[in-house]
């Protein structure tokens, strides 16, 4: 099921040129900024020291997780464990009913993607709004994050004042200013009115008991000061050992997401307010969620679990470039999306993920925290095929491929064959279809179809006498 | 409240959602140190004199957007404060945290109104309005609890004087840098920080960089979408 969606998903973004120019514009936008500023110091040495840390932590977290739920209990905050995603959100639904909670508003948390919370929490009558400002689009436009970082890059200028137009019941302008200062309004009333906060955590504090988060609009700091309640979503492995340690974790993180030094704010809070205290939530709650990332430690992929979520991997991606968030059909997009997803959807059913991919490497050199993505999504691909999907005809297919390219005559005579064959299965030049074998192949790619000349023919011919063919593209 | 009646809200227990964790890691090998953390040798802090910071956050603050203004003396930065704001037409500020007495001169001398943060009224009930009316205000002024010349952050260490709306809701922040705030390094806060969440119980940091920004319209950078769209820091030599 999730394979024919899979190719559904790539088939449309690929016909959809505005979404690529949009795609291609914002990771050369964030990989141009990365470029300026890991010069700062010696970044080998310092994604070496940044994987050691990580690998450590990961290699002993549950004396982590212990310690900094006994910090965040010292501190007067509340800590709640969930096994998976359903835990995860009845737990939420029984903080917001015990506080009595009607309005919430939440910055950036992946994790409340993965559990989809928002959705049940508006079954229970509760209004959520999702504040960063893309967030906050896709929320309007009842979409999904594209990106890690950019979770509205897929949208244009036009689409956001249309949406904002009908939020306004007024035309509105489609200039930055203009949208800005409306959701700039809008949401302060979200953030005035709402009892309770949610927050993702870019990292959680096991010394001090604290979370941070990571913003460059400011909305990490409104929802984690002004509701009564917050509630931090924490996926387990998020943690690091000491405050100080941070400095280097938050130094790789915003260079290699968006080319930042810093980001405008960054917020640590280690439980609720003090006595004394006239802003600052007065309940404090962390729910530590597990949603499989316990059955990746110890194995072959543990150090996936070093991600900082940076997006440095999608940005540099060929494929993410070409496709887009969407495509790869879970939260998690990228090459680290093609990792994640089928480790925690299942291997069986979304193994198929990790062929979004050319294993050119990229994705590893620039990971600040040195994750071998490319080793990782070969031991998927390795581990899909384990699962024993038929391969049998792909098999067929090739050994044919083999047996006609070592007979020159034969290859000359299977070309001419195939332009006069390929009609029926030809749609917008591109193949779609075929009879077995190559229906196998087909099944999850798209080809052009064989050009009305070959190579060999146009070599030996020119190409001068034949002015409708299409030239200098590829 | 206890972990016990933390239970009643669902999920597992921290002794099972902590046995499975061990599970998982039991099959691997050995366990590597701490590595550290450092970016750079610590002994770089002590060898900064303060000139040298001064320009360093000068520098770092202005390339993301920020205005850095420089006074001699404390008294000296409460009039370049009531000066600049006055020019800026804020009709009135908040301030908080400190003993503001003579700002507040300079300021009453410069035609801007204020109110104090100690003097709103944050009763049960009350909160709503007091907020709202943090809204109205043109600027927010605080002392900072540090700053990081080699990122041009200001570090807030919230409580009850220094207060968290104060430096995020206005559409303007004035921070006032003393002397022995400013240091070369983002680690230098986090370690003294660090202390003083466990000593002093304090609750929450926040390290404020420049205005509020976003590029999540087609990557055009707009500022002031949440937090405020100015932020100047007033460094002072004493």
């Amino acid at each position: 099921m999730a394979k024919a969606a899979i190719l559904d998903r790539i088939d449309q973004a690929l016909g959809n040129e505005r979404l690529r120019r949009a795609v291609r514009k914002a990771t050369d936008t964030f990989r141009g900024g990365r470029a300026r500023v890991i010069s700062d110091f010696d970044w080998e040495a310092m994604r070496e020291k940044a994987r050691a840390l990580r690998a450590h932590t990961i290699e002993h977290l549950d004396y982590y997780l212990e310690q900094l739920a006994a910090r965040v209990r010292e501190n007067g905050g509340h800590v709640h464990f969930a096994e998976n995603a359903s835990q995860a959100v009845e737990i939420v639904r029984r903080i917001a009913a015990h506080h009595g909670v009607r309005s919430v508003a939440k910055s950036k948390s992946m994790i409340s993607e993965e559990i989809h919370l928002n959705e049940v929490l508006e079954a229970d009558g509760i209004e959520v709004y999702e504040t960063d400002l893309g967030e906050y689009i896709i929320q309007l436009a009842r979409e999904t994050p594209s990106h890690i970082i950019g979770p509205a890059l897929h949208k244009s200028r036009e689409d956001i004042a249309e949406l904002f137009s009908k939020l306004e019941g007024r035309p509105l302008s489609s200039d930055t200013p203009t949208l800005t200062q409306v959701a700039r309004r809008r949401l302060r009333e979200v953030f005035l009115k709402a009892d309770m906060g949610i927050t993702g955590c870019n990292f959680a504090v096991a010394e001090t008991g604290s979370i941070v988060i990571v913003t460059n609009e400011g909305n990490g700091r409104m929802v984690t000061s002004l509701p009564r309640v917050q509630v931090t979503l924490m996926g387990m492995e998020r943690i690091v050992p000491r405050l100080e340690d941070l400095d280097l974790l938050l130094a790789m993180l915003t260079r290699s997401a968006t080319g930042q030094r810093t980001t405008s704010y960054v917020s640590i809070v280690s439980g609720p307010r003090k006595e004394g205290e006239r802003d600052g939530p007065e309940a404090f709650h962390l729910v530590i969620v597990d949603n499989m990332r316990s059955s990746i430690l110890g194995g072959e992929f543990q150090e996936a679990l070093n991600c900082i979520r940076c997006g440095a991997c999608l940005n540099i991606c060929p494929v993410y470039r070409q496709i887009g968030g969407h495509a790869y059909g879970w939260v998690y997009s990228g090459p680290i999306g093609a990792v994640l997803t089928p480790l925690y959807k299942g291997i069986e059913e979304w193994g198929e993920v990790a062929q979004a991919s050319s294993l050119c490497g990229a994705c590893y050199d620039v990971c600040p925290v040195k994750i071998p993505l490319h080793d990782m999504l070969v031991g998927i691909r390795r581990a899909s095929v384990e699962t024993g999907k038929s391969k049998a005809l792909e098999r067929l297919a090739f050994r044919a491929f083999g047996f006609v390219m070592s007979r020159p005559g034969m290859y000359r005579a299977a070309l001419k064959i195939g332009r006069l064959a390929q009609a029926p299965f030809v749609r917008k030049g591109r193949f779609r279809a075929a009879p077995p074998p190559l229906s196998s192949w087909l099944s999850h790619r798209s080809l052009p179809s064989l050009p009305k000349r070959s190579f060999r023919e146009i070599w030996a011919k020119g190409i001068d006498d034949e002015p409708g063919d299409r030239r200098g593209t590829s | 409240m206890t972990h016990g009646e933390d239970l009643d809200f669902g999920g597992l227990t921290q002794e099972a959602f902590l046995a499975r964790v061990r599970r998982g890691l039991g099959g691997k090998g050995p366990k590597s140190p701490h590595p550290g953390s450092l970016i750079r040798d610590q002994n770089v802090e002590e060898n900064a004199a303060h000139s040298e910071k001064v320009h360093l956050f000068t520098l770092a603050l202005e390339a993301v957007g920020g205005r850095a203004l420089r006074a001699s003396t404390l008294a000296e930065a409460y009039l370049v404060v009531a000066r600049e704001l006055a020019g800026a037409k804020a009709a009135r500020v908040l301030l908080a945290g400190g003993d503001f007495r003579k700002l507040e001169e300079a300021l009453a001398a410069a035609g801007v109104a204020f109110d104090r943060w100690s003097d709103l009224d944050f009763s049960h009930g009350a909160q709503d309005r007091a907020l709202e009316k943090v809204n109205a205000w043109d600027a927010g002024i605080s002392f900072a609890d540090y700053a990081v010349a080699e990122l041009g952050s200001i570090a807030l260490l919230f409580d009850a004087g220094q207060g968290r709306s104060v430096s995020l809701v206005p559409p303007r922040y004035v921070s006032i840098v003393r002397r022995d705030a400013l240091v070369l390094t983002r680690r230098a806060v986090l370690e003294h920080v660090s202390r003083r969440m466990r000593e002093e119980g304090r609750r929450s940091l926040v390290f404020v960089t420049g205005p509020s920004r976003s590029a999540d319209i087609e990557m055009d950078l707009s500022v002031g979408v949440h937090g405020p769209g100015e932020l100047w820091a007033v460094l002072v030599d004493e």
